[in-house]
């Protein structure tokens, strides 16, 4: 008998449980924090309101004749919904939802909503499905001329590469080239919403703006679609990328956007642009495609990929996280550290990506790997419970690429890390840091909720009436309004 | 949905009652800013006892939720006001147990039911705690649902026999009869755990 069941009183089992569950309350009040936010309380209430609406009222309002004709206009309705827009290709070869334009240049897609899509000269085009209110397509190759009719609910979405352009009723143009990875996404009228990789959230595009994206190089540019290069900016120097408006309320004007101080080059870049040198050579790194001076019809175009039954899933209320890729560029090796890994992650396999680092050496990974890829290695990390081993990835992402998104971004990230270990002093450091450098970032709010109660835990309450005071005022909704209402009721001594 | 406009301060809303039993009287009197002033009193204490009765693992918001859920529409079944706290860890526990149900029915299912991405666990130091805390909860979950319950609430909660047995609607000698097999069971689970086992008895030796 061990000397421990030889406590009086106390079995051997009592001892074992004691102790472990006497662990599990240590463990508990360690990752309790401070508690849950007051965004839990709004939420609790928005749920309590859907909860609460008798469901019977609707019943004593509408009499058996009413019911009927409900029945009668859900029925209908269903029947209508169920119905998919349909199309017809005008000059162009299609088969099974993959169309090519023809050397003409007058192809055209045309949906029976109205709205239709004029292919350029050798473009593809996939119809990958199909709904109600709306359908999913995908530029393969080359440049697509969208007109999409704004009718209620509708629900368009173009992909390209690993973007996804989501589109309500709008005029614009995609293009992508696989050789090169460029995607441009011209807006002729309205407003999309675009998401991918060197994107933290999605971005809204208005009428006028441009996105082009080269992922070889890690360049995101910004600019006006119809000029010219002068105000074409750097994602990571201050281009006006910026988070979704909450649902309901319209997105801030283009032009509250603060102009960066830095102007980047302009990028030309409508498909195929010129190829980017391939990555560091890591055995981990994405295999880039190689320079292609060919049109891509040189090498065999890719498979249209089997079209999902549903329609893309609707954009999350409370993106925290960097956006993910929704659809990987065409298929090459599946290896770690590209965009593609993405799907890896969000399918939960982040720890295999952080085992693929460790067992290629995390030394050689950090100094390897491209932006994105230390950006995924930095989320696949915390997704996995390798805090450590993030924070490694983030200071890397800030060393080798500064003044990108992602090393913008992972000052906020180290300091929510260096906060939740209870490094209060650095979290606040960092907060500062991402502030400064992204004032109106994506993760603003956030960080600057956060900085209030580091300063109220270091300097006290009085101390961080002003950070209180600046946050009530530029997020009237945010999510440490109760926190920061608090600061403010308390009276100075 | 957007979310509501925020009308009601902190500060306002912690004068509304000055303890649990007043406060338990304005919210069945249904007076304004009682509900935040439960929520500002009790919220945090239910998400420690919710991890508790869980075990590590990201946040569960949904349970938050449901709990005061539950909590604001059953206030008026309170018999004792004073014991409002023991009757929302009656609550938690019966929140926990249906969570736990349906992780079991799903268990096959490898990813989140939603999808979402799991927010990773702050770090702490005791990295060799965390991991037999993991291990621990993995052997109460082989418990039946039930006796997991009644486990995990006297044990690792904390509650009192009496207060084990009305959470759970029984008698205490049921409950002890539940929490005395389930206790055998864990332990015999631990025993053959080396890792789990040599760390309980290091613990135990250290706090002894």
């Amino acid at each position: 008998m061990s000397r421990e069941a030889d406590m009086p009183g106390r079995t051997d089992d009592q001892v074992i449980i004691g102790a472990l569950s006497q662990e599990a309350r240590q463990i508990a009040v360690e990752d309790a924090g401070p508690g849950p936010t007051p965004a839990v309380w709004h939420r609790l209430q928005e749920r309590r309101a859907r909860r609460s609406r008798p469901p019977w009222r609707g019943l004593l309002l509408a009499g058996a004749g009413m019911a009927a004709a409900v029945t009668l206009l859900v029925v209908a309705r269903g029947v209508q919904r169920a119905r998919p827009v349909t199309y017809v290709v005008e000059d162009a070869a299609e088969q099974d939802g993959y169309i090519r334009g023809t050397s003409n240049g007058v192809s055209q897609v045309r949906f029976s909503d109205g709205t239709h899509v004029d292919l350029a000269q050798g473009a593809r085009v996939s119809v990958l499905s199909r709904g109600p209110r709306g359908a999913r397509l995908r530029v393969e190759e080359g440049e697509a001329r969208f007109d999409v009719v704004h009718l209620p609910r509708a629900a368009w979405s173009v992909e390209a590469g690993p973007y996804v352009v989501y589109v309500t009723g709008t005029a614009f143009d995609v293009s992508w080239s696989g050789a090169s990875e460029v995607i441009e996404v011209r807006m002729r009228s309205g407003s999309v919403q675009v998401g991918g990789p060197l994107l933290p959230e999605r971005v809204t595009l208005r009428a006028g703006q441009r996105l082009t994206a080269k992922l070889a190089s890690g360049e995101m540019l910004i600019g006006d679609a119809r000029g010219g290069a002068g105000d074409g900016r750097a994602a990571g120097e201050g281009a006006p990328v910026r988070t979704p408006p909450p649902a309901g309320e319209p997105a801030p004007p283009a032009d509250t956007v603060a102009p960066s101080a830095t102007s980047a080059p302009e990028v030309a870049a409508v498909a195929p642009a010129p190829a980017q040198p391939a990555l560091p050579p890591s055995p981990l790194a994405a295999p880039v495609p190689a320079p292609a001076p060919e049109p891509p019809s040189v090498s065999p175009p890719p498979a249209p990929e089997p079209a999902p039954a549903a329609a893309p899933a609707a954009p999350s209320p409370a993106v925290r996280q960097p956006s993910i890729a929704h659809r990987a560029a065409p298929r090459v090796v599946q290896v770690a550290f590209a965009p593609r890994t993405w799907s890896a992650i969000t399918s939960g396999d982040a720890a295999r990506v952080v085992e693929q680092a460790e067992a290629h050496g995390l030394d050689e990974t950090l100094l390897e790997v491209d932006s994105t890829a230390l950006s995924a290695l930095a989320d696949a990390a915390r997704y996995s419970g390798r805090p450590e081993i993030a924070v490694r990835a983030l200071t890397a992402s800030r060393q080798r690429f500064p003044k990108t998104p992602f090393a913008h971004a992972a000052a906020f990230f180290l300091g929510r890390l260096a906060d939740d270990r209870g490094a209060v002093a650095e979290g606040l450091v960092w907060y500062r840091r991402y502030l400064g450098e992204m004032p109106d970032g994506p993760y603003a709010a956030e960080a600057l909720g956060r900085k209030m109660l580091a300063v109220e835990r270091l300097s006290g309450r009085e101390a961080s009436s002003s950070v209180a005071r600046e946050y009530v005022t530029r997020f009237p909704n945010g999510t440490y309004m109760l926190q920061a209402h608090a600061i403010l009721a308390t009276p100075a001594p | 949905m957007a979310p509501a406009a925020f009308r009601v301060l902190q500060g306002q809303a912690r004068d509304a009652a000055d303890s649990d039993v007043a406060l338990v009287g304005a919210l069945r009197r249904g007076e304004p800013q009682a509900e935040l002033a439960a929520w500002n009193r009790f919220a945090t204490g239910v998400d420690q006892t919710l991890r508790r009765l869980l075990g590590p693992g990201p946040d569960r918001e949904d349970l938050l939720q449901e709990v005061f859920i539950r909590f604001f529409r059953r206030i008026g079944t309170l018999r004792e006001p004073a014991a409002v706290r023991g009757f929302l860890g009656g609550i938690c526990v019966h929140v926990v147990r249906a969570e736990i149900t349906r992780r079991q029915r799903r268990r096959w299912l490898s990813l989140t039911p939603t999808g979402d991405m799991p927010e990773p666990a702050p770090t702490f130091p005791d990295l060799e705690g965390r991991e037999a805390v993991t291990r621990y909860y993995r052997m109460i979950d082989k418990l039946g649902g039930k006796d997991r319950s009644f486990f995990v609430a006297r044990t690792i909660e904390g509650m009192t026999l009496d207060e084990v047995a009305a959470a759970h609607d029984v008698s205490v000698s049921t409950a002890q009869r539940r929490i005395n097999r389930a206790s055998k069971r864990v332990a015999a689970l631990v025993k053959r755990d080396p890792m789990l086992s040599h760390f309980a008895r290091a613990r135990a030796m250290e706090s002894a």
